[in-house]
């Protein structure tokens, strides 16, 4: 399970009391573990070994704590490596805008790019949650036209 | 080309659980609705503590004798006595150790109550109520005092003694802004600032009480 998914979750319980007093109890409830495990998560954080950081699960934690040493560009870069075929193209920090650029052609169809664009936006939301949006740049398609076969003359 | 929006509500919420809970609304203590900032309070003489109140239920308590006359409703008046100021060798006499402390009649204790802004909040200072007594005797603001509600605030300034009677939930409400901005062993310049500004508010709002017509 993701942060996100987590998240999600945590809201679908919580929209399900409607009573005022009971909802703030349960957020405080949540508020209350995140603060035990993240204060904890702290202490971990400098004993981690540095291929931990490049784990989905264990990074999505450490940022959910804003407790990742790594920058946004490094953080994106492991995300990264678990969809081959896309580099970063242009990555605005100011505005959280990302653009990839897939680097190998494929198929040429475009087939599998609907598949990625949904696991590169997982990913992203697990190891850079502040990006705002990301765009996929695609390769234009280059079609080879030749000459037709010469036909045989009878 | 697509240009995806990452939203993560989930993650948002999640970010937003780890921050401190926002602070809950004040209630009325006595129907439990809804308070805004400003609001009036009761003086619970037993407690010795504000019990903050809506409109409603101030009114309640507006009869005097109401509730046994354990919850007694503030006045709002704010009084100035130009003509009768404390000097030197009375605020000498007064053994008050800080520059601001605020003095209230306590009826449960029967006797005179002096407070003082501290860090940690309001503060008892042993009280002479001989030497009270001979400094406030002739004190219009003194005479006009009336327990439990109302206090005589005084703060010491160089070479001026101020003096004021408010309701005491001012006097909380000083003590409470310094507390937040209290740094170090007197309070540091953000405190004065406070203190400042808080007192030239003060002498906009408070009048001369009307004299007496005297037997």
């Amino acid at each position: 399970m993701t942060a996100e998914e987590l998240g999600v979750r945590v809201q679908q319980v919580l929209d399900q009391l409607d009573d005022a007093g009971q909802r703030e109890a349960a957020e405080e409830l949540v508020r209350t573990l995140m603060d035990f495990y993240g204060a904890g998560l702290a202490r971990a954080a400098e004993l981690l070994p540095a291929e931990a950081l490049g784990d989905e699960l264990v990074a999505g934690l450490l940022v959910l704590h804003d407790l990742h040493p790594q920058d946004l560009g490094t953080r994106i870069g492991h995300a990264l490596a678990a969809v081959p075929g896309w580099a970063v193209q242009r990555l605005d920090v100011e505005r959280g805008e990302l653009t990839l650029r897939q680097t190998d052609e494929g198929g040429g169809c475009g087939c599998g790019s609907a598949q990625d664009g949904e696991r590169v936006e997982q990913l992203l939301a697990c190891f850079a949650p502040e990006l705002t949006a990301v765009e996929l740049a695609k390769q234009p398609t280059l079609l080879q036209i030749g000459t037709r076969p010469v036909a045989e003359v009878r | 080309m697509s240009v995806r929006q990452l939203t993560g509500p989930g993650t948002a919420l999640l970010r937003r659980l780890r921050e401190p809970a926002p602070p809950q609304p004040e209630r009325c203590e006595f129907c439990d609705v809804h308070l805004p900032g400003e609001h009036r309070h009761l003086a619970d003489r037993d407690e010795r503590a504000l019990v903050c109140v809506c409109p409603a239920c101030a009114l309640l308590f507006h009869q005097p004798g109401a509730a046994g006359g354990r919850y007694r409703g503030l006045s709002g008046r704010y009084l100035v006595d130009p003509e009768h100021q404390l000097d030197e060798p009375a605020w000498q006499a007064l053994r008050i150790p800080v520059s601001t402390a605020f003095l209230f009649r306590d009826t449960a204790l029967d006797r005179l109550v002096t407070l003082y802004p501290s860090p940690a909040g309001a503060a008892e200072a042993e009280l002479d109520e001989a030497a009270w007594q001979t400094v406030l005797d002739g004190s219009r603001l003194a005479a006009e005092l009336e327990p439990d509600t109302e206090a005589l605030l005084l703060r010491r300034t160089a070479g001026r003694i101020d003096c004021y009677l408010v309701p005491i939930d001012v006097c909380y409400e000083l003590v409470g802004r310094l507390r937040l901005c209290w740094h170090g062993f007197d309070g540091g310049a953000e405190a004065r600032a406070e203190l400042d500004g808080f007192f030239g508010r003060l002498s906009e709002r408070a009048r001369t009480p009307k004299a007496q017509v005297r037997p």
